[in-house]
């Protein structure tokens, strides 16, 4: 986890040009998925139970499998609120925020469309 | 706690796509609907806050004059108890429409993202509070007004007269003219003043 070279690479392996996350131009909008993100992102992806104690949201941040850059986001768990949600598997459908603005993108979107889908055991 | 386990999951799809940017969007939202729900309530609590005090400062001393000693305690407790919770409503309610001004180090993402829940959850809390104290007002009205309604007036509150020759006289006072004093009772007893010894109000004609 935490490690950014494999999101340097994915964004390589994407784009093809082979420059460092955050240096490059950044990639074409796409709305939707693609093949590989969700294994790139679990292995680079920081997630976080929020707050210490209490399960009440899944907080993923770390390098956008697609794009490179940093992106967070906030899984809310209030319909499994407290015990239900530990030794549960949850799944977490990650969209790109980063913040950069992407070619291609629709008005107020702020990452580069880009989502995967990762399957988050909490601790019971 | 441990760390949570992390997984590639299962293939996103259009429709879960689309349910994760509804979360998204709720979830940034979600302050600003829970402030505007609590300003509605807020509304809602202080139209009743200038309900009660109209009612009690312009109706409520001829309603309350009427009633015998402690019912008149008893209504001015009621109406009092509402005026409080509705105050301490409109307050709490205006807390969880717009928050009360603090410091706060957003120092990163996180910490944004905690102030965030922290303000909709309190705001949410708060507005449970406004609208329980707008219930229990409503409760300490209806009772100030049910107890002025049904409450035992002054004029119906029974006198016990008793006699310089010892008798003993309750009833409802219906007349006093030409010093002779009318006492209901079973029958209508008439005493002349003289005669009188004492009169008084009681709460009730007992044995």
């Amino acid at each position: 986890m935490g490690d950014d070279t494999d999101a340097a690479a994915s964004r390589m392996a994407h784009d093809g040009a082979g420059e460092e996350a955050g240096s490059a131009e950044p990639i074409e909008y796409v709305h939707g998925t693609e093949p590989g993100l969700a294994e790139r992102a679990a292995r680079t992806s920081e997630v976080e139970l929020h707050p210490p104690g209490r399960v009440e949201e899944i907080i993923v941040t770390g390098p956008c499998p697609a794009c490179g850059d940093t992106t967070f986001h906030v899984e809310p768990l209030f319909l499994y609120r407290g015990a239900t949600a530990r030794g549960r598997d949850v799944v977490v459908e990650v969209i790109c925020a980063c913040g950069v603005a992407h070619p291609g993108a629709p008005q107020g979107e702020d990452g580069c469309g880009r989502s995967w889908v990762l399957s988050v055991l909490v601790p019971g | 706690m441990k760390l949570p386990q992390v997984r590639p999951g299962p293939a996103g799809t259009a429709e879960s796509r689309r349910h994760a940017e509804e979360v998204q969007a709720l979830l940034r939202s979600e302050v600003t609907r829970v402030r505007h729900q609590a300003e509605q309530w807020r509304n809602g609590l202080a139209a009743l806050l200038t309900l009660i005090t109209t009612v009690s400062v312009v109706k409520g001393r001829d309603s309350i004059a009427g009633l015998t000693g402690p019912f008149q305690v008893a209504v001015g407790a009621a109406l009092l108890a509402g005026l409080v919770l509705a105050a301490c409503g409109t307050y709490v309610g205006m807390r969880a429409a717009y928050g009360l001004p603090i410091r706060q180090a957003l120092g990163s993402a996180k910490d944004l993202r905690d102030y965030q829940r922290r303000s909709a959850t309190h705001s949410a809390r708060d507005l449970r509070w406004a609208i329980s104290l707008l219930f229990a007002t409503l409760v300490a009205v209806v009772a100030a007004v049910g107890l002025t309604w049904y409450g035992p007036s002054a004029a119906e509150a029974p006198v016990e007269a008793r006699t310089r020759t010892g008798q003993r006289h309750c009833g409802t006072l219906t007349e006093l003219a030409d010093d002779v004093l009318v006492i209901s009772t079973d029958q209508t007893v008439r005493i002349a003043v003289r005669e009188l010894e004492s009169l008084s109000v009681v709460r009730s004609c007992g044995s």
